[in-house]
């Protein structure tokens, strides 16, 4: 496979993942709407509607991690790098990359550690609908190991983090 | 090392070095990281503590009081995208007629309307400074008349419910999600009341700040007939949202789903809803959700750390024991807020501060929904203060230029003026905030 081609499915992934985890955000509200309807015509609950709401919540945030790094949206403060050197601000946005990366691996081991041993012992993550409890730390290795790939992205020069602007975040 | 021993030291170090790693443009969420880690491998027994970081940082946002952040998010996202908030203006704009300062006014009462249909500060002010700077700049209104009421009114989106920030702030101290919503109703009129006020008395002291213009006069029916179409239907919104938590028919989650269908709904009959409407609001939530959930799930350890090494009940030990009036304590509290808010963004500052302040809030025996609310207030000024007031870039960003940051700061500052006011009529008369809140059906 050629080089591009992978760029190309690799970026397909990144967007495709996004993709996912908005449809996430989707399911929560389309789902709300739906327990609230049943409810009021007289039927049971969904029972399965709080356990997989909060479920889409992780799976959402994690799986659009990876997204949110290549448009930088992960909020950061840049009012101190700014004021440094050219130099030195370079050399300090290279050892966050850096830091960001071990970081991020360090989830993804743990975070298949946690995943593999509730699959072993069979763990059941008690909810309103019982889960398996590996299914909570799926998103770990999936979404921190992607991180990390973004933001080696950034570390081998893929252009950079940060805007130069202060007061560019975003927030509620 | 000997410092870390005591509370104060280790409260210091902990606070330190997020703050430190944030300074040092780690993004947020892995400034909070770095820092779980560091003070796992030093007070919580090594790497033996990664798993138990892994499993809180999972469970931290898997939980069903979080639902309504996407879903107020979405709402906001709605009502933008959709141009329903544009209307809203349009309609006011007919009500106004020769007043002088009225395009003042218009963003004071429109911005109002916003907070009540969006969660979210920042889109807010984004979204009324595009629409509302040029349009004053053109007819002649002084930076302070322009800029001013976008950055006040824009802050309240965070007060007035739906607010996201709000539904964070209760779900971290674990206080009830509809009481502090609700809680921020009357503050939040309030404050548009003070704004209003404060707009009379510009104009009145500089007859040139906001130059009358001649308008087309429009006639009762037109203008009646404008607000029945693009204000009354908002307002059918805003009864979901705030209406049904108050008596008791929906929790904040069910009234959160229901504000967004609301909008949704109102966008099909205005006939403004289309596929690109759809997945820039859902893009746009996404991104926020994302990002401020990340937050949270690399900060849910650090919490614990202060707990476990006893720095939290360190400092509330230490503060029983010094005889300083409550009042003194709280304004501490909201002076930290302020510091802490000048160069980072309100989520962050929640993170850092809830674990501390909750406790400490408690042993005063202060209503937590009151101190919630304080809080948010604390937080709705730190938007507009000077140095990285986030609100005073945004301005930046929409204003005409050449405008300073002293500029806007100088314009937010008689803002700031009336939320301090608002600080001391919650702490004259705790039933501003708590009236609303005690008459809902539970």
């Amino acid at each position: 496979m050629s080089m591009k081609l992978v760029s190309k499915l690799y970026d397909g992934l990144i967007v495709g993942l996004a993709i996912v985890a908005g449809l996430m955000l989707v399911l929560i509200f389309v789902g709300i709407v739906l327990d609230v309807a049943i409810r009021s015509a007289g039927y049971n609950a969904l029972q399965w509607y709080s356990a997989i709401a909060e479920y889409c919540l992780l799976f959402s945030t994690m799986l659009a991690a990876p997204w949110l790094v290549r448009l930088k949206g992960h909020v950061v403060v840049e009012s101190l790098t700014m004021a440094m050197p050219p130099k030195l601000r370079a050399a300090m946005a290279k050892a966050v990359y850096l830091l960001c990366i071990l970081l991020s691996l360090l989830f993804v081991y743990y975070g298949f550690i946690e995943m593999a041993a509730s699959l072993e012992i069979g763990d059941l993550d008690l909810r309103s609908i019982d889960m398996p409890k590996w299914i909570l730390f799926l998103p770990f290795p999936v979404g921190f190991g992607l991180v990390a790939v973004e933001f080696g992205r950034y570390l081998f020069g893929y252009g950079s983090y940060y805007s130069g602007k202060v007061g560019s975040s975003e927030s509620l | 090392m000997a410092m870390l021993t005591e509370w104060y030291g280790i409260a210091g170090f902990l606070v330190g070095m997020v703050i430190a790693f944030m300074l040092l443009g780690i993004p947020v969420a892995f400034a909070f990281l770095t820092a779980n880690v560091v003070g796992a491998m030093i007070f919580m027994g090594g790497v033996h503590a990664m798993p138990q970081i892994t499993v809180n940082a999972v469970e931290s946002v898997t939980i069903f009081a979080l639902i309504p952040v996407p879903l107020f998010i979405i709402m906001g996202e709605l009502f933008f995208h959709t141009g329903l908030a544009v209307r809203v203006f349009d309609a006011l704009d007919l009500c106004f007629g020769r007043l002088p300062g009225r395009l003042s006014y218009i963003t004071v009462v429109g911005g109002t309307i916003f907070a009540t249909l969006s969660g979210s500060t920042m889109a807010n002010t984004a979204m009324m400074g595009a629409m509302m700077v040029p349009e004053m700049t053109g007819r002649g209104y002084k930076k302070h008349m322009s800029m001013g009421p976008i950055l006040g009114t824009g802050g309240l989106a965070m007060i007035i419910p739906p607010s996201a920030l709000a539904v964070l702030l209760a779900s971290l101290a674990e206080i009830d999600i509809g009481g502090l919503l609700v809680a921020g109703v009357l503050p939040g009129l309030v404050l548009a009341v003070l704004y209003s006020m404060l707009i009379y008395a510009q104009v009145k002291l500089d007859k040139d700040a906001a130059p009358a213009y001649s308008v087309d006069h429009s006639g009762f029916w037109t203008v009646l007939r404008a607000l029945a179409l693009n204000v009354l239907p908002m307002g059918f919104v805003v009864f979901c949202v705030i209406g049904l938590i108050i008596l008791g028919i929906a929790t904040p989650t069910e009234a959160a789903g229901f504000g967004a269908l609301g909008v949704l709904v109102l966008a099909v009959i205005y006939r403004v809803l289309t596929w690109d409407v759809l997945v820039k609001s859902v893009s746009g939530s996404l991104r926020v959700t994302a990002m401020v959930l990340l937050i949270i799930l690399a900060s849910s350890t650090f919490s614990q750390l202060l707990a476990f090494t006893g720095a939290s009940a360190g400092l509330i030990e230490w503060a029983t024991q010094v005889e300083l009036a409550p009042v003194v304590m709280l304004l501490i509290m909201f002076g930290v807020l302020l510091i802490l808010g000048m160069f980072m963004d309100q989520v962050s500052m929640m993170l850092i501060t809830v674990p501390i302040f909750f406790p400490l809030a408690e042993t005063l025996q202060f209503d937590l929904i009151w101190f919630g609310l304080v809080m948010l207030l604390a937080l709705e000024i730190s938007l507009t203060t000077p140095p990285f007031g986030l609100l005073l870039f945004v301005m930046i960003g929409v204003a005409p230029r050449g405008t300073t940051l002293w500029q806007v700061a100088l314009a937010a500052a008689p803002y700031i003026g009336c939320a301090l006011i608002v600080l001391v009529l919650l702490i004259l008369f705790p039933g501003l905030a708590l009236y609303l809140p005690g008459l809902m059906v539970r």
